[in-house]
């Protein structure tokens, strides 16, 4: 019993600390048929049932990234009725410091909706490219050779910049 | 929205998570109390059950000697082969639950689990070498007892054993299977 309390603990300790990028990867697969919820649950689930065989063999964040984006791919392939439209970004997004900014959840609507186009993979990794993480890292949690990370980093660049490009027309 | 634009907005992002915290207090009451699930966790169970089966042979083993009056050295082989069965099934159910899939780079994940298929393959030899080495002179020596049920009784209860026996396999190598072909899909784009 002890043992599963203390288990209980760390879970909530660890979800808690890493909560934010948690959200922030489920953030990004959320869609019209992919709910939030779901995803955020059954990134917690995979934590927990990865907790007991994680050896410190990464960084704690690296794990927590991996699993995250790992659930939200496997979750996407199984559930694939998932469609690229717009997702109530107001309810989920914290409220900017400046009252009168008003054009920040404008502004996060046009980032999701340039990155909602990227494929699962290239969300991935240009979430963590977002997140400034080494190309080393981003191997290490996606599963890529550190050369394919940067060809890839390349292409989804040129891809948001012609996206970019033609959401000014 | 220029790239260097999109990465300071991305960095200035931030998610509601308060209520997340309440979800993760509850999630984890939850999940105290949930059974393991996936192809992964079922085949590990499966092979652990497999297990109590070669503790049973250790159970019968003196009933070989007592009641059907066969050789101690065929009761004492028969009680190790259920042993070392044992042993060896439940090694390879906590091998299988070594790795969380899902918390490891893809590649390592796949070949974690194409190992375990190998493992599969060579435990099976392994259990049928060992079996042979009780039946044979276990039949042999049925065969001579002067009791034709015996020896028919013992044709019998192999032919069944054998049957359910294969089936357990197949349906092991099936979930096996499963779950490569669960990780492969993943890696493909």
């Amino acid at each position: 019993m002890d043992s599963k309390n203390d288990k209980e603990r760390s879970f909530i300790e660890l979800t808690d600390r890493y909560k934010e990028i948690i959200a922030k990867v489920c953030y990004l697969y959320t869609s019209p048929s992919v709910s939030f919820d779901d995803l955020y649950q059954e990134t917690l689930i995979n934590i927990w049932q990865g907790m007991e065989s994680f050896r410190g063999e990464a960084k704690i964040s690296t794990w927590i990234y991996r699993t995250a984006i790992n659930t939200c791919i496997t979750w996407l392939r199984r559930n694939s009725r998932h469609t690229k439209g717009s997702v109530p970004l107001e309810s989920m997004i914290a409220e900017p410091a400046d009252p009168q900014d008003t054009s920040l959840a404008e502004e996060y609507r046009q980032m999701y909706m340039m990155i909602s186009r990227l494929d699962p993979l290239e969300k991935a990794v240009i979430t963590l490219w977002l997140d400034e993480k080494p190309y080393d890292e981003i191997a290490a949690v996606t599963g890529l050779s550190r050369s394919n990370v940067a060809v890839k980093v390349h292409r989804i660049k040129d891809k948001l910049a012609r996206l970019a490009g033609d959401s000014h027309l | 929205m220029e790239l260097e634009e999109l990465k300071n907005k991305w960095q200035s992002l931030s998610i509601k998570v308060e209520h997340l915290e309440a979800t993760n207090r509850r999630l984890a009451k939850e999940l105290c109390s949930r059974r393991a699930s996936g192809v992964q966790h079922r085949l590990a169970r499966s092979y652990r059950w497999m297990s109590m089966w070669g503790l049973l042979c250790v159970l019968f083993a003196p009933a070989l000697y007592c009641v059907i009056h066969l050789p101690l050295w065929l009761a004492v082989i028969y009680g190790l082969f259920g042993l070392v069965m044992a042993g060896a099934y439940m090694y390879f159910s906590s091998y299988i639950n070594r790795c969380n899939y899902i918390s490891l780079p893809m590649v390592e994940a796949v070949e974690h689990a194409l190992r375990i298929r190998q493992l599969q393959r060579q435990l099976l030899l392994f259990g049928i070498c060992c079996g042979l080495v009780v039946i044979v002179p276990f039949m042999t020596l049925v065969y001579q007892m002067d009791s034709h049920a015996a020896f028919y009784g013992a044709c019998i209860g192999g032919i069944v054993g054998g049957i359910i026996g294969i089936v357990k396999e197949v349906r092991f190598f099936r979930m096996s299977r499963q779950l490569l072909a669960e990780l492969r899909s993943f890696t493909e784009e």
